[in-house]
């Protein structure tokens, strides 16, 4: 992935951060494979990535098999806080924990422009690919 | 069993009377149906099968992200919305939501709805 694009990608998880409730926020490939990320020490971009996936799979599979039309997000709500999936492009799938109390109508605004302007820095960027393989 | 049955139904046909509700269905945790309000298109079967998909996956996810206990999954599509929400230790409450509902009124609707289904069968299992 050229630089550019990277750090553009940063700069949008920079903005999602900067909301009091977002506790992290990561980039990750549909498939499972972390891309960028602003996620405290203590948490596992691997891991955030991988149950975002498997989240998003058994989503959209949902989503078809009752006929609703294409995914879009998917919210896991625990004690502990939750946890937003939303498809961001054909590749990317944008994670955003925040807190259990948090204010959700500004969240998924921001959370929607966000995922809006990732589509548009990675639609297209066929180094994408290769960058993450390696 | 019919008494059961018949109060499970009528939790569920209240909850579905909100306007932003479309279908409201029980189903086991493991993937079969309890009883429903789900319309002519649409197969009780495969909603409950997805549902208990949707919820393990996340529960899963809760517990490898040490979110602690896990509490309600949305699925939210281009034609509607998908709540799941635990209703005891062996049911699942799910919605099926316009695409423009107001959640907050729903998810008040579901969580009372949730507690009396688990009542309901607390009380017909005998614990």
């Amino acid at each position: 992935m050229p630089e550019d694009v990277r750090a553009a990608l940063q700069g949008v998880i920079a903005d999602l951060k900067r909301i009091p409730d977002v506790l992290a926020v990561s980039i990750v490939r549909r498939d499972g494979l972390p891309i960028v990320h602003s996620l405290p020490k203590a948490m596992n971009p691997k891991k955030i990535a991988a149950m975002a996936a498997a989240i998003v799979g058994t989503s959209e599979m949902a989503a078809v098999e009752m006929g609703q039309g294409d995914f879009i997000q998917s919210i896991v709500d625990s004690h502990g806080g939750k946890l937003l999936a939303t498809g961001a492009g054909e590749e990317a799938l944008l994670v955003t924990m925040v807190k259990e109390d948090a204010n959700m109508g500004l969240v998924l605004l921001s959370v929607d422009r966000a995922v809006q302007t990732i589509a548009q820095l990675l639609d297209g960027d066929e180094l994408l690919q290769t960058e993450a393989q390696t | 069993m019919t008494d059961l049955w018949g109060q499970l139904e009528a939790v569920i046909e209240e909850l579905s009377r909100v306007s932003d509700i479309q279908a409201a269905a029980v189903v086991r945790r493991d993937g079969l149906v309890i009883t429903h309000t789900l319309p002519d298109g649409v197969d009780p079967k495969i909603v409950a099968a997805m549902t208990a998909a949707i919820v393990g996956t996340s529960e899963m996810a809760t517990v490898q992200l040490s979110q602690g206990r896990f509490n309600r999954a949305l699925v939210e599509s281009d034609e509607g919305k998908l709540i799941s929400t635990g209703a005891g230790e062996e049911a699942l409450l799910v919605a099926l939501l316009y695409k423009d509902a107001n959640l907050g009124l729903v998810l008040m609707a579901m969580e009372r709805a949730a507690r009396q289904v688990d009542e309901i069968l607390r009380r017909g299992t005998g614990r």
